[in-house]
């Protein structure tokens, strides 16, 4: 692994559920290939003399839902046609399902779906005759295909509409329907492409929990997304920057590299220099931050059990404690910074060194 | 997709009431000559050209038609000759002059094809009336030759009687006949007066004949050398009798034009505009269908994303196109039997041949066009560039398959344009099998059926190219 995946022998002293699944993949090697759904080992890819992705190496368990955060113009899209096999890659290796996704055999394309980022649908087709040429696409014959039909524009709460023009419907209704074409035929895998983009927060919330739920059955999704905070919603998170992973690992793993531990904010009645030390010098406390009106910033190692220590620790030495708890810092700020360490060190795991002081 | 149906129809129908195979007739400008005139020539003049022209009006003054005609008001001059007869008699021709300025290639032969006909018509009449006049002549003729010949037969029998005096009388009368029937033949005209010399020579000889039975009181001999000289004229007055009147009898009309050409149309139907351009008409409309609606296609797919779909869906390509081809080409037959159903229905154009032969043909080029359709649609860059082959591909019919031009009126290049398009092909067939009853050369059949399999390679040759991993 040359990017940023977390390093679990760093992290050794953190017992914690996300670690263990860390270490899981540590031992990689070790995983069964099958359990492994995307293997994809240094890819490189470049248009002509343009290089767009660079050594890019990513890999996605069953059952898991990856998201693949970056701006635009990171090579998010370009990653997805590669895992697809619409591209070739120029260097490097990449199995999905097994295969080589140029060489996809029949039986593994069936359990594929793919959402591309632009737009497929036919727009002088209703809903339903959109999806039933889908379903054709797939193979499905007619009967299962009606009832599969109706299942997914239930899912994608297009039922009502299901017998209006594709044109007649708004952007966002023909996004669920793109959606729905892609899962008619109930894939294993699907790749979608910016499947919430130009969406509102409330329909971006319940494609999501139609993601989880198809995640919770045991399928594998492979999401890209420019909506930092949707992060949230994935197994595992790549950031992409500039056609390669800078960082990548659980959503609040990422919070932690990019922070160096957990966050906790103090709030106190007045601030005092005994304050400051008493709290520097607890154990498992990395940083201290202070700021006049007697509020604290501490990052620590973890902030569950640093909390009711710290507190004690504060009441002895006097100081009254208004307010103490873990802060959680946005993805967008996580983001920010993991990308702001990138470009100053070109090192990754920068973040993460500090943990070993 | 309803325009697609209808519009073909409509165009149809506007086509079908709207086109016009006579030309519209020619205006013209009729130049008289100044001054006095035979009337009744003119006014033979007027009925013939009458017949062809549309006159606008008739002047004297030439300059003034010639600046109508330069600008385009009337399509032609007609300048009639002062005195045709002074010229005929002259030994020249009397000139009718005919200025035209059409610049239609097409059309550039409508006006001297009317003026020759204008001039054989006329040189018809004059000769008719000729004819006519020479009829009372001739009949006039003929009862001097009776006259004649009773004379020298009463003459012979005085002779025989031994009445000399009778028989030169009678001898002398007839000589009187034949010089009266020189007379009438000379003013008949030329061809009767080609007569005279020889009635001159009959003159002659009855006026020996006349002194040798003056003479005959002395010479015996002489006398009978009278005998056989009379029975030889009389038997070639005779004869010339016999020419005239079969002559006379004979209308002036047959005389003048002798042979006449009746032509007889035997082909099943005589097709009227609509019926004729019917195949062709069909054949363009298929193959502009299909392509249209194949061209448009995939351009559309390709550019969305809809072509990486394909890529990953677990279909072929070589299904895929299967699928396409079917769906295209069972529209473009659907739009098609319409059309067949207005054309048989409405304007019943009939469909003589086997409707086996006429569905091959019908499904060959479909199929053919939809492949080309296809081709263009994976070539083309963008949806436009889609639609401007399509249109290049209707404009290569249009002048081409046998509408503007007959394709045997066609030479190199044109010619390979003609046979790269599958309706020129389908339009032979169609009307074959259509208008004629027949199956339609065996050899097109073989074209089409050809060239749509190697469209179809070609198409799942770029099919393969265009999801090609890149
Ligand atoms: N076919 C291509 N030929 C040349 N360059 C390409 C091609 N496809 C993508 N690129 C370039 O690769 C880079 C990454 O493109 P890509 O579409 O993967 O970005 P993305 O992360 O999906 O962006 P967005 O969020 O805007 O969709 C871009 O700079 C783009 O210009
Ligand atoms: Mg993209």
């Amino acid at each position: 692994m040359s990017n940023v995946q977390l390093d679990s022998e760093q992290q050794a002293g953190v017992p914690d559920a996300a670690l263990a699944a860390e270490s899981d993949s540590r031992k990689r090697e070790a995983v069964s290939p099958t359990e492994l759904v995307i293997d994809a080992r240094n890819l490189e890819k470049s248009f002509g003399e343009t290089p767009v992705l660079r050594d890019l190496s990513l890999q996605v368990r069953k059952g898991e839902i990856y998201g693949l955060i970056g701006p635009s113009g990171s090579g998010k899209s370009t990653t997805v046609h590669l895992l697809c096999g619409h591209l070739e890659p120029s260097g490097g290796e990449v199995t999905v399902l097994g295969e080589a996704p140029t060489r996809f055999s029949r039986r593994t394309r069936r359990r594929i779906g793919y959402m591309p980022q632009g737009f497929i649908l036919n727009l002088d087709l209703t809903v339903r005759q959109n999806l039933s040429f889908a379903a054709g696409l797939y193979g499905l014959w007619w009967w299962p295909a009606r009832k599969r039909i109706r299942e997914v524009l239930k899912l994608v709460e297009l039922g009502r509409a299901r017998r209006q023009k594709a044109r007649s419907i708004s952007g966002g209704m023909q996004r669920r329907l793109a959606l729905a074409a892609a899962i008619v035929h109930d894939p294993w895998l699907l790749f979608a492409d910016e499947p919430t983009a130009n969406l509102d927060p409330i329909l971006r919330t319940k494609l999501w929990d139609h993601f989880r739920g198809m995640s919770a059955e045991g399928r594998t999704l492979f999401i890209t997304t420019q909506y930092i905070d949707e992060a949230e919603n994935c197994d595992r998170v790549g950031l992409m920057y500039d056609g390669t992973l800078i960082a990548e690992g659980r959503p609040e793993e990422l919070r932690r590299s990019a922070f160096g531990g957990d966050i906790v904010d103090i709030q106190l009645e007045s601030a005092s220099t005994q304050c400051v030390d008493a709290v520097a010098t607890a154990p498992g406390v990395l940083d201290v931050e202070a700021w006049r009106d007697g509020r604290l910033r501490l990052t620590v190692e973890d902030a569950d059990r640093a909390v009711p220590m710290l507190v004690s620790s504060l009441e002895q030495v006097g100081a009254t404690v208004v307010s103490a708890a873990p802060y959680q810092p946005t993805f967008d700020s996580v983001f920010i910074r993991l990308i702001e360490e990138h470009g100053r060190s070109r090192t990754p795991l920068g973040g993460l060194r500090r943990i070993e002081l | 997709m309803l325009s697609l149906i209808f519009g073909p129809l409509v165009i149809m129908i506007a086509f079908g009431l709207g086109s016009n195979i006579t030309y519209p007739t020619p205006r013209a400008i009729v130049v008289t000559p100044p001054g006095p005139a035979d009337q009744a020539l003119m006014q033979d003049y007027r009925d013939q050209i009458q017949k062809y022209l549309r006159v606008a009006e008739y002047t004297s003054d030439g300059e003034y038609a010639r600046r109508q005609l330069a600008r385009n008001a009337v399509d032609t001059v007609v300048i009639l000759p002062p005195d045709p007869y002074e010229a005929i008699s002259r030994g020249q021709h009397a000139e009718i002059q005919v200025l035209y300025n059409e610049i239609d290639p097409t059309r550039s032969w409508v006006i001297p094809d009317y003026a020759s006909s204008v001039e054989s018509e006329i040189n018809r009449q004059i000769l008719m009336q000729g004819a006519e006049r020479q009829r009372p002549a001739l009949q006039a003729a003929s009862q001097q030759l009776d006259a004649a010949i009773r004379a020298l037969d009463a003459a012979d029998a005085a002779r025989l009687g031994n009445n000399r005096d009778e028989a030169l009388q009678r001898v002398r009368e007839a000589r009187q006949s034949v010089a009266g029937l020189r007379d009438i033949l000379d003013t008949a005209g030329p061809e009767a007066g080609a007569l005279s010399p020889t009635l001159g020579l009959i003159q002659e000889r009855l006026r020996d004949d006349e002194e040798r039975l003056g003479e005959s009181e002395q010479s015996l001999t002489a006398q009978a050398t009278v005998q056989p000289d009379i029975a030889s004229m009389r038997g070639r007055l005779q004869s010339l009798k016999e020419t005239v009147d079969r002559l006379t009898p004979v209308r002036a009309e047959v005389l003048v034009s002798p042979v006449k050409v009746r032509s007889q149309y035997v082909a099943p139907l005589r097709p009227d505009v609509i019926t004729f351009f019917a195949p062709a008409m069909l054949a363009l409309l298929i193959q502009h269908t299909a392509v249209s609606l194949g061209s448009l296609s995939m351009v559309r797919e390709r550019l969305a994303d809809t072509f990486e779909l394909y890529m990953v869906a677990p279909i072929s390509n070589f299904q895929m196109l299967i699928g396409k081809y079917v769906a295209n080409t069972v529209f473009t037959l659907a739009m098609t039997g319409a059309l067949v159903g207005v054309l048989v229905g409405f304007f019943g154009v009939p469909i003589f041949g086997d409707a086996w032969r006429m569905g091959l043909t019908l499904l060959l080029l479909t199929l053919t066009s939809v492949g080309l359709g296809f081709a263009i649609s994976l070539l083309a860059s963008s949806e436009r560039q889609a639609v401007q082959f399509a249109m290049l591909l209707l404009l290569g019919i249009v002048f081409f398959s046998g509408f503007a031009l007959p394709v045997d009126a066609l030479r190199q290049p044109a010619l390979s344009f003609s046979y790269a398009m599958p309706a020129t092909y389908g339009a032979d067939l169609l009307q074959d099998v259509m208008l004629r009853g027949l199956p339609g050369r065996e050899l097109f059949i073989l074209v089409l059926g050809a060239l749509s399999l190697v469209l179809f390679l070609v198409c799942l040759w770029l099919l393969r190219w265009r999801t090609h991993a890149g």
